[in-house]
């Protein structure tokens, strides 16, 4: 890269503007990698300190008058009012902290009632890309729930002000809100009303997901209420369906479809009553990227069955679209696992869409950061030290198999651990944290500074002898420092090198497919490393 | 991305402290006022959230605010650059004494053991993250003091650009351009670090 470029790039950090996928492409120079990899870290860094100015803002807040007092809240200025109530700026004295605060009049009845569930399910999700709810209360007539004040501006707004958003911002907005919504449904709950006006871009750059207003329990199908905004609710919903995973999906579509082109894709004509959709949405504008512009066709498909299975697989077709530098790979095992998982995500993919009421199986990695997880999706960057965990759920029972492979000749079978609790095979419709949850829970971290990381996940409905014995021979993940790193598992070499043979695993592989056929299913993610 | 510049009607720095040395009470305010509200919320991301409490950190920033005040031959001796910058690192000093002191309190009062944690993440810590911030701090170290004071003024301030240019006496753009440049150094520098 030119000196020019890479002093755009740092002044993008000086003006508090998101690197954008500019700072991710293909390099070839190792030099290049490494300042790309350090300019990404310093944007991280330039995040941070302005979310501590932010949160250090509210500190002398105090002693601005309290227009009243809500709880145990200063409430300072009143920042908006809708139909349902209005919401204030307030000095929570406990937090040291401004926050947003919400109010209702408990004589809404019911929507009082609701208000204050929306608290409680808010309350389950800790996600960066999620907004924070620090309390809910009733006090003096009227409920009250209070989050963190977001200071930004709403995608609304920002639309509104400057057209449609070049198609990387998109993308990478729509990869963070994957990432939430994710993290949203695997709380078994349903956002229900995903729209421009409900997420921020706060000051820092970090996108948040706001409103959890309209949002429903997953399996809460005696409640079809119609809430939410028409142009985003999905054909099936219009059609009197409760909300769904798959109608949060088609709302994330229409989303960043009107980010790319300030236009709905089913503009509702005048005056009429909301419709159901019975002809695919006009296509996108041709300066859209084609992997992104399918990604999002395929959100938008009538037939909830069309559309991507997950959130995970809406991010994974988001992030084909992002030109990325390749790990460096060493041993010829990880080509053998690459070809191989290329091949069989796409049959994956066909076969959730041709029988989603048959195997379901639901796979998300998380990076564990200051107490929060946040979902990584493959081509995220990953920094030594980072940990991981694995959740993991299948409608009947599996045997699970993870492998690593940090492309510098280090290999590791990461499950199954021999840990107590985390074995095979893995019960029926149980929420799994890997490598162990509870009490002892464990991580994964990354202890070698390979160039990346390349992880396979294989679930099988019956077991795979021929792999369990080629596993057997690998590396195994080791406690290193049991008891002493607070559960983290580090990934050491075992006592004895084992010579990795990419032939055996690769035809070991294959004959798992041949004889597994629709038993197994695969993921990959390829998380290159930070530098 | 729009860069938008606010028009800086700031007087600068360097002519607000010549007028305080010249006794002048007035330039004296502006510049508490200017300087204040920034060092207390700066300090109050520095400090751990048991040691923080609204008094404590203003009694420390306004403290180091008179006496820097008092003895402003000690910023001109130190080479004249950013006041602000020289106010942080008198700060973070203190910051670090307050720290090793509550460190070293002796455990006779029980309820203060409860109440007191130095070793609590910071919310600087928190939101940036520990190790990365020692890395910043390392690779921050190894910059020319310019580009150091630059650097300090924009991410841990947040000041715009104007009010740096009245800091430093530059012009808007300029001091966009060597904030640029000066972040360039440092990413060169936070790479040296991981291959240390």
């Amino acid at each position: 890269m030119k000196p020019e470029d890479i002093e755009r790039l740092a002044g993008r950090i000086a003006d508090d503007a998101p690197l954008g996928a500019e700072a991710s492409v293909s390099t070839e120079r190792s030099g290049d990698r490494r300042l790309l990899g350090a300019l990404r870290e310093l944007e991280q860094l330039a995040q941070g300190f302005r979310r501590a100015q932010l949160a250090g803002a509210g500190h002398h807040a105090s002693s601005a008058p309290a227009l009243f007092r809500f709880g145990g809240l200063d409430v300072l200025e009143q920042l908006g009012e809708g139909a349902q109530g209005t919401v204030w700026r307030a000095y929570d004295p406990l937090l040291d902290q401004q926050v947003a605060l919400k109010l209702r009049r408990l004589d809404s009845g019911d929507l009082a009632h609701r208000f204050l569930e929306e608290g409680r399910r808010l309350a389950r999700l800790r996600h960066p890309n999620i907004v924070n709810v620090y309390g809910a209360a009733v006090h003096e007539g009227r409920t009250g729930l209070w989050t963190e004040l977001v200071r930004g501006r709403s995608l609304s707004d920002l639309l509104a002000e400057g057209g449609p958003l070049p198609t990387e911002d998109v993308n990478a907005i729509g990869r963070d809100l994957c990432g939430a919504l994710a993290f949203v449904h695997r709380h078994g709950l349903v956002h229900g009303d995903v729209k421009a006006g409900n997420v921020m871009r706060d000051a820092g750059g970090r996108i948040v997901l706001m409103d959890f207003g309209a949002t429903q329990d997953a399996g809460d199908c005696g409640r079809a209420v119609l809430s939410g905004t028409v142009q985003y609710l999905a054909p099936e919903v219009l059609d009197g369906g409760a909300p769904t995973p798959a109608s949060d999906i088609y709302a994330l579509g229409v989303l960043l479809y009107h980010l790319l082109t300030a236009r709905y894709p089913n503009e509702p004509v005048a005056d009429e009553a909301p419709r159901v959709l019975a002809e695919h949405p006009p296509a996108l504008p041709a300066g859209v990227p084609r992997p992104l512009a399918q990604a999002i066709d395929a959100a938008l498909a009538i037939d909830p069955r069309q559309r991507p299975p997950s959130m995970i697989a809406f991010a994974q077709a988001l992030n084909r679209s992002v030109p990325r530098a390749r790990p460096r790979r060493i041993v010829g095992v990880s080509v053998a696992i690459l070809l191989l998982a290329a091949g069989i995500f796409t049959a994956v993919w066909s076969s959730h869409r041709a029988a989603p009421a048959a195997w379901q199986t639901e796979l998300a990695l998380e990076r564990i950061e200051h107490g929060a997880s946040a979902a990584l999706q493959s081509g995220a960057t990953v920094h030594l030290g980072d940990h991981l965990q694995l959740h993991f759920r299948s409608s009947e029972p599996v045997w699970l198999y993870v492998l690593d492979d940090d492309g510098d000749g280090s290999a590791a079978v990461l499950f199954p651990t021999g840990e107590e609790g985390t074995t095979d095979p893995l019960a029926a419709n149980v929420d799994y944290t890997l490598p162990a949850s509870g009490p002892h829970a464990l991580t994964w971290q990354i202890s070698s500074a390979a160039s990346g990381e390349e992880l396979l996940m294989l679930a099988s409905r019956s077991p795979q002898p021929e792999l369990e014995r080629l596993i057997a021979q690998w590396r195994h993940a080791h406690d290193s420092h049991a008891g002493k790193q607070r559960g983290a598992l580090v990934l050491a070499p075992a006592p004895s090198e084992e010579a990795l043979d990419s032939a055996d695993l690769g035809e070991a592989l294959a004959a798992a497919e041949r004889s597994a056929g629709s038993n197994l299913r695969r993921w990959r993610f390829e998380l290159p490393h930070a530098d | 991305m729009v860069v938008q510049y606010e028009v800086a009607a700031q007087e600068p720095t360097v002519a607000l402290l010549r007028r305080v040395r010249g006794g002048d009470a007035r330039a004296r305010e502006i510049l508490f006022r200017r300087y204040l509200p920034l060092l207390r919320r700066w300090a109050h991301g520095r400090l751990p959230a048991t040691a923080r409490g609204p008094v404590d950190t203003d009694d420390l920033v306004q403290v180091t605010l008179v006496r820097a005040l008092h003895h402003l031959e000690d910023f001109e001796s130190a080479g004249s650059g950013s006041f602000l910058a020289y106010l942080r690192q008198i700060l973070l000093n203190q910051v670090r004494d307050e720290i090793r002191r509550q460190q070293r309190r002796p455990p006779a009062e029980p309820l203060d053991i409860e109440l007191i944690d130095a070793d609590a993440p910071t919310l600087v810590e928190q939101m940036v993250g520990q190790e990365r911030l020692a890395a910043y701090e390392w690779a921050l170290a190894n910059l020319p003091k310019r580009q150091q004071e630059l650097i300090v003024m924009r991410l841990e301030f947040g000041l715009s650009y104007p009010e740096i240019a009245a800091e430093t006496g530059g012009t808007v753009d300029a001091v966009r351009m060597m904030i640029s440049r000066a972040l360039v150094q440092l990413a060169e520098q936070l790479s040296n670090h991981r291959e240390t």
